[in-house]
């Protein structure tokens, strides 16, 4: 049976094949069937008729004809009729009932009606008449139809349309079959032209194909999409990553090379120091892409501890004060709400959370500006903590964008990789990120994180 | 050579106006786009090195401004990208060359000269006026086939005025070219310059015109 499994096209045809078999053979036989239930039943009606003329014949009239001549007789038109009917007369004051010679011999007491016997001759079927004072009867036996074997049934019904309409449909099956596949064909085909690296919908359109193939469109084309996207922001990291490094490493190499042109002992030193701090900006990059690689969204956090959030945020807050003095940014903090502030986290994640968070706020605020830091504590399931800034705001179709790696606003400030550490270690918290556009002015980025 | 340079990376930007200082040019280094807009206009530039994200206005924005406005000082632009469709973009919107981060200090000099070379529609690097002749690429200057003896500041005087023999360059031209937007040493150290060269050419080969400036004559 593996070749039934084998191809579809093979099994559809076998099926059908097999089905329009069944199908041929069970109405045959219902055919048949019927047609000799149908003659049983003339027959019969035709013994119990016979019977009851018999009995009438033989008792009604003056000169009642004997029960032999009458058995004759009727033999003679069963001859000319090519039945097998046997006849029975008898009265009760006789001791011998007279019957034709084929007659069965029967065990039972005579009763009105019909009956069967089998035994003497094959199987038999009677039609017992009693006259009502129960002094004469007469019995009609004949021989029900025998079943014919199978295959004479079959070929008897190749002479019926039946049977051509079901050829005709089997040829059609076996034929239309390559259209019924031609669907699949050109999923196939669609499929067959995607070039992984580039992956593109299939282009199919799902008006045209048949209802139960669209679910399968649909989600072939919602694969493509997703590697589609996958890749491009594996690209966009990739050049992200070169990017960035190449300031800092084209800042290096020119500190370098005027550091080996210059004489002058205090001007090569202040070279030097410039170049190493180009080392050092290339080093906290790749520190936070590995960081980012670290921080994997969907694997569980190990060996969590119990955190207060509000203490973090103080802490971190005091930590990024002369930075932000610097550059002429207050920041405000406060915790809303009755409950605490717990969660289950990484205290260096959330750290480097918060302190990621309050440094992009910095960068996007004016000067005089001020940067409020909210832990919203007043839903029992969720904390919810807010770092909002007066800088010019956000567009609606950035706010998605700006957690992306690398993602570089029109301002040309460049956020780098800071809000991407911080989308994926809110993921790998459970929680969510966004940003908000401020109703009067600035940005709000909301971070949700589930309560311990 | 005067080049305005407009890089918003401190590291960078303070190594490459450096390097091209200590390779004998006067750079004006500005961080930002936005003020970096109106430096064409007030002042005389050779060239514009420009970096293509900037804070302000981005450096497409500039070098489409600056192309409107009918500056045609040849611009090289700097870029991160690998991704040349950028930097093509920057040569339709009339860049004249691109170069491509980290860079090599001499190569951007070799491609600044080249492009100040086409600039003045001269073919290689040679300039000439008679039997002085100058080689900018070895910043050497021969009289009549005698290797010239020049100070840097001398060298800039005497290119600047090689390069339209015969014509008038103005007092304040060489001096931006000379001194950028620092204040030069004093008020006459160009007339010094001037007689120190006339001292190694010959005294009538600068001539001055009183009130226009230099000129140099075969």
């Amino acid at each position: 049976m593996s070749t039934f499994y084998t191809g579809l096209r093979k099994r559809v045809v076998l099926l059908s094949s097999l089905l329009i078999v069944l199908t041929w053979i069970a109405s045959s036989l219902a055919t048949l069937s019927g047609i000799e239930q149908a003659s049983d039943e003339q027959l019969a009606q035709r013994a119990e008729a016979v019977a009851w003329l018999m009995l009438r014949a033989a008792s009604q009239t003056d000169e009642p004809v004997t029960g032999d001549a009458l058995i004759r007789q009727l033999e003679q038109i069963g001859d000319s009729l090519g039945d097998t009917m046997a006849y029975e007369f008898g009265r009760a004051s006789d001791d011998q009932a007279m019957r034709s010679s084929s007659f069965p011999e029967l065990s039972d007491e005579a009763t009105n009606g019909f009956s069967r016997h089998s035994g003497d001759g094959g199987d038999w079927r009677v039609f017992t008449a009693m006259s009502e004072d129960q002094s004469s009867w007469s019995r009609v036996a004949f021989t029900p139809t025998e079943p014919k074997p199978l295959t004479e049934m079959l070929v008897l019904t190749l002479k019926q349309p039946l049977l051509w309409c079901l050829t005709l449909f089997g040829i059609l099956a076996v034929v239309l079959q390559s259209r019924f596949f031609t669907p699949l064909k050109r999923i196939e085909d669609a499929l067959a032209e995607q070039d992984l690296l580039n992956p593109r919908p299939l282009a199919l359109d799902p008006a045209r194909m048949p209802r139960d193939v669209r679910p399968l469109v649909t989600q072939l084309d919602r694969i493509l999409d997703q590697t589609k996207n996958l890749l491009e922001e594996q690209r966009t990291f990739a050049y992200g990553v070169g990017h960035e490094l190449r300031t800092p490493l084209a800042g290096c190499l020119s500190q370098v090379q005027v550091a080996q042109r210059i004489e002058d002992p205090s001007r090569l030193k202040q070279s030097l120091a410039k170049a190493e701090r180009a080392l050092l900006q290339m080093t906290q990059l790749v520190d936070q892409l590995l960081l980012l690689a670290r921080t994997d969204p969907s694997a569980p956090l190990e060996n969590p501890s119990r955190i207060t959030l509000s203490a973090l945020v103080q802490e971190s807050i005091e930590r990024r004060t002369v930075t932000a003095q610097r550059e002429g940014v207050v920041l405000k903090w406060r915790v809303d709400g009755p409950h605490d502030s717990e969660i289950e986290a990484k205290p260096e994640l959330i750290r480097t959370l918060l302190t990621n968070l309050i440094d992009n706020a910095i960068r996007y605020s004016p000067r005089g500006g001020e940067i409020l830091t909210r832990v919203d504590c007043s839903d029992d399931r969720w904390l919810v903590l807010s770092v909002s800034d007066q800088g010019s705001g956000i567009d609606a179709k950035e706010s998605n964008q700006i957690f992306s790696p690398f993602y570089q606003s029109e301002t040309g400030k460049s956020s780098g990789l800071g809000l991407a550490i911080v989308r994926a270690i809110v993921k790998a918290h459970g929680g969510d990120v966004s940003a908000h556009r401020r109703p009067m002015l600035g940005t709000e980025i909301r971070v949700v994180l589930p309560r311990a | 050579m005067r080049i305005l340079f407009i890089e918003d990376d401190d590291i960078l930007g303070d190594g490459l106006s450096e390097g091209l200082s200590l390779l004998g040019h006067q750079v004006d280094w500005l961080t930002r786009g936005d003020t970096a807009a109106h430096a064409l206009a007030d002042n005389a530039f050779d060239a514009v090195i420009l970096d293509l994200s900037l804070p302000g206005f981005t450096g497409m924005e500039l070098l489409r401004r600056w192309r409107d406005e009918g500056f045609r000082e040849p611009i090289l632009v700097l870029t991160a990208d690998e991704d040349t469709r950028r930097c093509v973009e920057a040569l339709n919107e009339g860049a004249d060359d691109y170069i491509t981060k980290p860079i090599d200090l001499d190569e951007l000099d070799a491609r600044l000269k080249a492009l100040l070379r086409r600039a003045r529609g001269h073919a290689d690097n040679l300039l000439e006026c008679g039997d002085i002749r100058l080689d900018r690429s070895d910043r050497l200057a021969w009289l009549g086939g005698e290797p010239l003896d020049l100070s840097a500041y001398e060298y800039v005087v005497l290119e600047s005025l090689l390069e339209r023999p015969g014509r008038v360059v103005a007092r304040s031209q060489l001096e931006a070219r000379l001194y950028g937007w620092s204040d030069g040493p004093d008020s006459n150290s160009l007339s010094v310059l001037i007689h120190k060269l006339r001292s190694k050419l010959g005294d009538n080969r600068i001539e001055t015109l009183r009130g226009l400036g230099y000129r140099v004559s075969p």
